[in-house]
C-alpha cells in the first residue's frame, strides 16, 4: 500500500469536519426550532442531538486520525518493512515520535484480549448512558399518556389522512370546538366520526401560538411519515392504524395578505417563491411512498393569535360551503 | 502491493473498472433536461376510438395491468354478456385502417398548427380568415392564454409532474396509467367529467375548474394535489393541457370522419372541426356560460331549520319519476352497477355514503354536479327536469347522507 491511501483518507476526513464547522454559520444546519418552550420537546430533542453528535464526532475524529496515522507510517511496498519498523528488527511497533503518550498506556493495556475488553465496554457504557438520557423525551413525544388528551382544555385536534401523495386533513368547526370546552366528552369520537360541518384541507396544517395540537394520524393506503422538521416530530403513519401525535408550536408564520392567509411573508407573484423562505414550515413525508415521495409536501401555518386562526377558520368555511360561483373561488 | 504492480488476474478486471464505471454512471444517470428533446414528435394515434359508450353492463373492473388494452383484455365468465361486448367492439374505429399517407397527412396538418412536445402552440393564424372571424381570435386568445410561452413552461412543467400518468400526447395512457384505476384522464376527446359551464356533451369547463383539480386533486382516485406548485406553474399547465385537448380533439374528428367518409378533404375537415373546438373553449371561458344558482335559502351545512329541504331531497332521490337517483345509485350508491364511459373505461354511480367526493364537495359542487350532469359518465343532466330549490334539497340531503348520526337528526332512515 502506498502512503497515499493515508492522504485519500485524510482529506476526505478533513473535508467532512471542515464541512461540518462551516455548516453552522453558512445557514446549511437544523431548521428553526419552533417547539421551544419548557413543557415542549423541542429542545429537548435537539439537546439530544448534540450530545450524541459531540460523543460520535469526538470518537470519528480519534478513529479516522489513528487510522490515518497508521495508514501512513505503516504503509509498506510489496510486504517489505518501512524505515521506520526496520529500525525495531522488523517487530511493528510505533515510532518514536508517540512513544511519550502510547508506551505508558501500552502498559495498562498489554494484552489483546484487555484492549478488545476495553475498547467494547467503554462504548456499551457511553450508549447506555445515551439510552437512558433520551427516555424522557421519547416519553414526552410518544407516550400517549403524556400527551394532551382529545377532552382537555384548549387542545385542539384534528385528523390527518395520509395518501399517495398528499396529507387530506380535517378539521373541526368552530362551533364543535367551542362545544367540547364545555361538554369535553363529546370530543373524544372526532378521530372516528366525520362530523357534517368539518372543514377539509389538502396540505395545509393550521394551529396558533402556543396551542397544543393532537394530529390523528391515518394513512389511506400504504406507509408514509408524517414529519414536522420545525417541531422535531416524525411519526410513521401505518395503514389500518389511527396513531396520536401532538405538537405545541410557539412562533407564528401566517399573516393575512390581502384577502387570504399566507405563511413566508406572502409570495411573489412573477416567480412565486416566498419572500421570506424561513417561514416556510414544511410538512414531509419521511417514509418512501411511491414515485410521489419526493414531493409529498404540505404546509405548517402558524397563526398568532387564536382569534386570527378563527377568522381564517371562518373564511375556510365560508369556501367549503360556497353556493354563489361569482364569489371567491 | 502498489496498484501498478498488481498482476492482472482473471476477473481483476471487473474489480478494477468496476468502480469507475459505477461511479460515471451515477455521477451521469441524474442530470438530465427540462424540456422535451426537440425532435421529440407526438405519436400518431393507434389506439381505436370509441364512436358512443358501450351499453354492455360489465360486472367488474379491469385488472390492474390491462389498461390500455382493455378491449383485448377484458373477458366476461357470463357467456351473453361476452357476445354483446365483441359485438360492440365492432364499432370501434382502428386508426390504423387508414393508408399511411393519410395518417401521414394528418399528423403532418397538427404538427403545423399545434407544434411538438418541444415547441407546443395553437396557431389558428394559418387557418382561413373565417374562421379567424368567427372565433373572433385576435380578441379571444387572450382569454384561453395559448400564447407560446405559456405553452412552453406548461410542456415543461406537465413533462414533470403529469407525464407519466397522463402521456405525451395526453392520452392517459402513460406508464403508471395500467396500474392506477380510475385510469388517468385522456384528453384527447375533449371531454372533462367537472364541468361548471351550460352546454351539452361538447361544452368545456373553465379555467377554474381545472385550476380546482389541480390544487384539490380528486379524492379516491391517484390523481394528486399540486396545490403547492407556484401559481404560474398551475396556469402554464392549464394552457397546456387545453393545447393537448384541442389538438386530440382535432386528432379524433379528423381520423374519425376519414375513417367513415373515405372521400373527405382533410383541408375541409380541419377547418369545419378545428373552428368548433376552439369555440367550445372560448365559450367555457366567457363569463355567460357559468352556471350560477338562483338565489336560494338553503343553508349549508343543514342544520335543524333545513329539515324540510333535507326531507325532500331524500323523496326527490328515492323517486322512480322525477330525479330517481335511487335508480343508478342503487342502495344510495353502495351498489351501483359499473358501465362503460365515454373513454371506454370502466366506472360506476358514486357511492354517496361515503362522503368522498371526486367532483368536489362544496354545495356549488354538487348542484354542478346535478344540473349539468357529469360529462363522459351515465350521469345525466337534471337542469331542466328540476327546479333549482328541488336540486339545493337534493344537496342538502346528500350533504347529511354519510353521517348517521345526522340521519338520525334529520329522520332519514334506510338499511
Amino acid at each position: 500500500m502506498h502512503k497515499w491511501w493515508s492522504l485519500l483518507f485524510g482529506t476526505v476526513m478533513t473535508a467532512a469536519v471542515l464541512l461540518f464547522v462551516v455548516a453552522f454559520p453558512l445557514g446549511w444546519w437544523l431548521p428553526e426550532n419552533i417547539a421551544i418552550g419548557t413543557g415542549n420537546y423541542g429542545k429537548r430533542v435537539d439537546n439530544l442531538f448534540y450530545l450524541i453528535l459531540w460523543i460520535t464526532g469526538f470518537f470519528f475524529i480519534l478513529t479516522e486520525a489513528i487510522m490515518v496515522y497508521f495508514l501512513f507510517v505503516y504503509a509498506g511496498d510489496q510486504g517489505n518493512l518501512t524505515p521506520a519498523n526496520r529500525k525495531y528488527g522488523g517487530e511493528l511497533k510505533p515510532p518514536s515520535l508517540f512513544g511519550f503518550i502510547i508506551r505508558p498506556l501500552a502498559r495498562l493495556i498489554h494484552d489483546q484480549h484487555r484492549l478488545e475488553l476495553a475498547w467494547s465496554i467503554v462504548p456499551a457504557i457511553i450508549l447506555i448512558i445515551i439510552a437512558v438520557t433520551q427516555i424522557s423525551a421519547w416519553e414526552a413525544i410518544k407516550y400517549q399518556s403524556k400527551m394532551p388528551s382529545p377532552g382537555g382544555v384548549g387542545v385542539q385536534q384534528i385528523e390527518v389522512s395520509a395518501r399517495q401523495f398528499e396529507w387530506r386533513v380535517r378539521y373541526p368547526s368552530l362551533a364543535r370546538m367551542d362545544d367540547w370546552q364545555k361538554e369535553p366528552k363529546y370530543a373524544e369520537d372526532f378521530s372516528e366520526v366525520a362530523h357534517l360541518d368539518d372543514i377539509r384541507l389538502v396540505n395545509e396544517v393550521h394551529t396558533w401560538v402556543g396551542q397544543k395540537v393532537l394530529v390523528h394520524l391515518k394513512t389511506r393506503d400504504v406507509i408514509h411519515s408524517f414529519y414536522l422538521p420545525n417541531l422535531r416530530l416524525k411519526q410513521d403513519a401505518l395503514p389500518g392504524k389511527t396513531i396520536r401525535v401532538w405538537f405545541q408550536a410557539e412562533k407564528a408564520n401566517t399573516r393575512k395578505i390581502g384577502d387570504d392567509w399566507v405563511d413566508g411573508d406572502g409570495y411573489d407573484p412573477q416567480s412565486g417563491k416566498p419572500n421570506n423562505p424561513e417561514k416556510v414550515w414544511e410538512l414531509a413525508c419521511a417514509e418512501l411512498c411511491g414515485w410521489g415521495h419526493y414531493k409529498m409536501i404540505g404546509k405548517l401555518y402558524v397563526h398568532e393569535t387564536e382569534a386570527d386562526f378563527r377568522a381564517w377558520m371562518e373564511h375556510a368555511r365560508g369556501k367549503q360551503y360556497l353556493t354563489d360561483p361569482r364569489k371567491t373561488e | 502491493m502498489s496498484f501498478f504492480s498488481l498482476r492482472w488476474k482473471p476477473g481483476f478486471r471487473r474489480q478494477v473498472y468496476g468502480l469507475p464505471i459505477t461511479f460515471s454512471l451515477v455521477v451521469l444517470s441524474g442530470c438530465g433536461d427540462n424540456e422535451y428533446s426537440a425532435d421529440l414528435r407526438y405519436p400518431a394515434r393507434t389506439d381505436p376510438l370509441v364512436p358512443r359508450k358501450m351499453d354492455t353492463v360489465p360486472p367488474h373492473l379491469d385488472k390492474p395491468g390491462d389498461f390500455p388494452a382493455i378491449l383485448s383484455k377484458l373477458h366476461f365468465t357470463d357467456e351473453e354478456l361476452n357476445k354483446k361486448f365483441e359485438a360492440e367492439k365492432k364499432n370501434f374505429l382502428d386508426p390504423t385502417n387508414l393508408n399511411t399517407k393519410t395518417r401521414d397527412q394528418i399528423e403532418t396538418r397538427l404538427e403545423q398548427l399545434f407544434g411538438t412536445p418541444f415547441k407546443p402552440k395553437v396557431d389558428i393564424q394559418q387557418l382561413s380568415e373565417d374562421v379567424r372571424q368567427s372565433l373572433n381570435w385576435d380578441e379571444n386568445r387572450r382569454l384561453l392564454r395559448l400564447d407560446e410561452n405559456t405553452l412552453s413552461q406548461g410542456s415543461i412543467a406537465y413533462r414533470h409532474h403529469c407525464l407519466h400518468c397522463h402521456g405525451l400526447p395526453g392520452d392517459g395512457r402513460g406508464p403508471t396509467s395500467p396500474w392506477v384505476n380510475p385510469h388517468p384522464r385522456d384528453f384527447r376527446l375533449g371531454i372533462f367529467k367537472f364541468t361548471s359551464t351550460k352546454g351539452g356533451n361538447d361544452r368545456k369547463p373553465r379555467r377554474e375548474d381545472l385550476l380546482r383539480t389541480l390544487k384539490e386533486g380528486i379524492e379516491s382516485t391517484a390523481m394528486p394535489s399540486f396545490a403547492l406548485l407556484p401559481e404560474n406553474d398551475l396556469q402554464a399547465i392549464i394552457s397546456y393541457v387545453i393545447h393537448l385537448s384541442m389538438r386530440g380533439d382535432l386528432e379524433t374528428n379528423l381520423i374519425q370522419r376519414l375513417l367513415m367518409e373515405s372521400d373527405y378533404s382533410l383541408k375541409d375537415a380541419v377547418e369545419e372541426n378545428i373552428g368548433a373546438i376552439v369555440a367550445s373553449w372560448i365559450n367555457a371561458a366567457n363569463p355567460q356560460s357559468l352556471i350560477v344558482p338562483e338565489a336560494t335559502n338553503a343553508v349549508f351545512p343543514p342544520g335543524r331549520e333545513q329539515r324540510q329541504s333535507v326531507k325532500n331531497g331524500f323523496d326527490l332521490f328515492r323517486s322512480t319519476k322525477d330525479a330517481g337517483c335511487i335508480g343508478c345509485h342503487k342502495d344510495y350508491g353502495r351498489q351501483s352497477d359499473f358501465f362503460f364511459d365515454a373513454w371506454g373505461t370502466i366506472g360506476r354511480a358514486a357511492d354517496l355514503t361515503t362522503g368522498v367526493y371526486r367532483g368536489g364537495r362544496r354545495p356549488i359542487d354538487f348542484y354542478w354536479r346535478i344540473h349539468q350532469g357529469v360529462n363522459g359518465s351515465n350521469m345525466p343532466s337534471f337542469g331542466n327536469l328540476l327546479k333549482s330549490e328541488e336540486i339545493w334539497d337534493l344537496v342538502s340531503f346528500l350533504q347529511v347522507l354519510p353521517h348517521p348520526k345526522m340521519r338520525e337528526m334529520f329522520d332519514i332512515q334506510f338499511d
